[in-house]
């Protein structure tokens, strides 16, 4: 593979692209050395708590690719794999982080050129009067070939209850793009399990293209106050004394209430906690803030979430 | 892109074929819709033009023809005598004879 060097005047230089190497690999180390891939899978198993089947699948899927390059070295033939996918699973249980990491690997690994996900919904490719949606559908396949695009709540392309919805338009070019333009472009479904379950059932050309259904296991409480404990770590908090345990405590309770969304519900407890705990220094307005005073969630910042509340009032 | 079966060297507006396309990442995009346009307009010319806007003008920085009909009868020249021993000359397209739509089969 020749890599041309060309650059537009006044363009930023592009990034700079892997030296293309002096030998052909042979072994899967050597492969692994030049795609540089390994450190993406680390980074994926450091970086992403508990998600044991799609970490897998994704091992297989990286292996199925790595061989593949060590069979074109000896000229044997065979069909590009389908790699378009579907990750089902409940709110918030890592799919949109997870469709991210796969565009970073599919492209070291080779399979897509440029490695960028474009990440769309309904109305980013459904118009709204007839010859709209066309232009539109292609318009968003244009921006995401040589990469992934990614299609969140993928069930509301299809509306049954309107037999003249524009949906059914959307999904008759994506078909088509999918079916014959594989090396250009990954197509990652997302969506809730039992309504995915249906859209196929009414799809099944849509159904039959995706060759990697991928289930997004909901979160273990352990697994929560890990992903929460990272994402403080991440922000430059920490837990203070007894701050963990009342976090715990929470995601027991918040776990049993509506509209629990994994991951997110703790990201969205901890940017509360913080919330709190500013107003909790704001008060003290004398006082010479240390280092620790400021990265410190104390346990009371936790514990004045309403979940609390409202487990008493049962209780009582 | 743009397409026509206009070939007087002269003809500078041509017709758009779809939006223009703006952020691709990939030429895949580009040849998507350059293969489309192919099958509508097998018989035309087709050409590409590029714009760069980190150059802060929207001025065409390149412009190529991708596709050109089959057959190109090429040009005549006139020649019309006017005052004096005064000559003038101009080119005209053999496919011009015909409507537009219907040049080049
Ligand atoms: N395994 C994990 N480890 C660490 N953080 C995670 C993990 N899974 C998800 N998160 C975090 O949780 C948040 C929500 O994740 P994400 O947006 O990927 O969920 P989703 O499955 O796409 O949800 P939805 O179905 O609602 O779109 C993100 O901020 C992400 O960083
Ligand atoms: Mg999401």
């Amino acid at each position: 593979m020749t890599t041309l060097d060309y650059r537009i005047p006044g363009q930023a230089t592009a990034s700079p692209s892997t030296p293309p190497p002096a030998e052909p690999p042979r072994s899967v180390d050597e492969v692994l050395a030049q795609s540089q891939v390994e450190s993406v899978l680390a980074e994926l198993d450091r970086d992403l708590i508990g998600l044991k089947p799609v970490k897998q699948r994704i091992r297989d899927i990286a292996a199925l690719l790595v061989i593949d390059r060590l069979r074109q070295q000896f000229g044997l033939q065979a069909q590009a794999p389908s790699l378009h996918m579907c990750f089902t699973g409940n709110p918030g249980t890592g799919k949109t982080t997870v469709a991210l990491r796969m565009a970073q690997i599919l492209h070291r690994l080779g399979y897509v050129r440029k490695g960028h996900l474009v990440a769309v919904t309904r109305d980013d490719l459904v118009g709204q009067y007839i010859g709209h949606t066309a232009p539109k559908t292609r318009e968003v396949l244009k921006k995401a070939m040589g990469g992934v695009l990614f299609i969140d709540e993928a069930y509301y392309l299809y509306r049954p209850e309107n037999e003249r919805d524009y949906g059914q338009e959307a999904i008759e070019i994506l078909l088509q793009v999918m079916e014959n333009q594989r090396d250009d472009l990954v197509v990652i479904l997302a969506g809730y399990k039992a309504r995915m379950d249906t859209f196929f059932q009414s799809n099944p050309g849509l159904n039959s293209r995706i060759a990697h259904h991928i289930d997004f296991p909901d979160y273990q409480p352990a697994e929560l106050l890990e992903i929460g404990e990272r994402m403080l770590a991440a922000q430059n908090y920490e837990f203070g004394t007894g701050a963990r345990e009342a976090f715990d405590e929470y995601l027991a309770l918040r776990i049993r209430q509506p509209h629990f969304a994994n991951a997110r519900s703790v990201r969205n407890a901890l940017d509360r906690a913080r919330l709190r705990q500013a107003s909790r220094l704001y008060a003290q307005r004398e006082r010479a803030l240390t280092r620790e005073d400021l990265t410190t969630i104390e346990a009371a910042d936790i514990r004045a979430s309403r979940v609390f509340a409202t487990s008493d009032a049962t209780n009582h | 892109m743009e397409y026509t079966d206009d070939p007087h060297p002269r003809n500078t507006y041509w017709e758009m074929y779809g939006m223009p396309m703006f952020d691709l990442v990939d030429p895949a995009g580009v040849l998507m819709e350059l293969n489309a346009c192919r099958e509508a307009f097998p018989r035309h010319y087709i050409r590409l033009m590029a714009f760069d806007s980190t150059r802060g003008v929207e001025s065409i920085a390149m412009s190529f023809i991708v596709q050109r009909p089959p057959h190109e009868p090429g040009f005549t020249l006139q020649r019309q005598e006017v005052a004096g021993r005064v000559q003038r000359y101009t080119v005209v397209g053999y496919a011009a004879e015909r409507p537009e739509g219907e040049r080049y089969g």
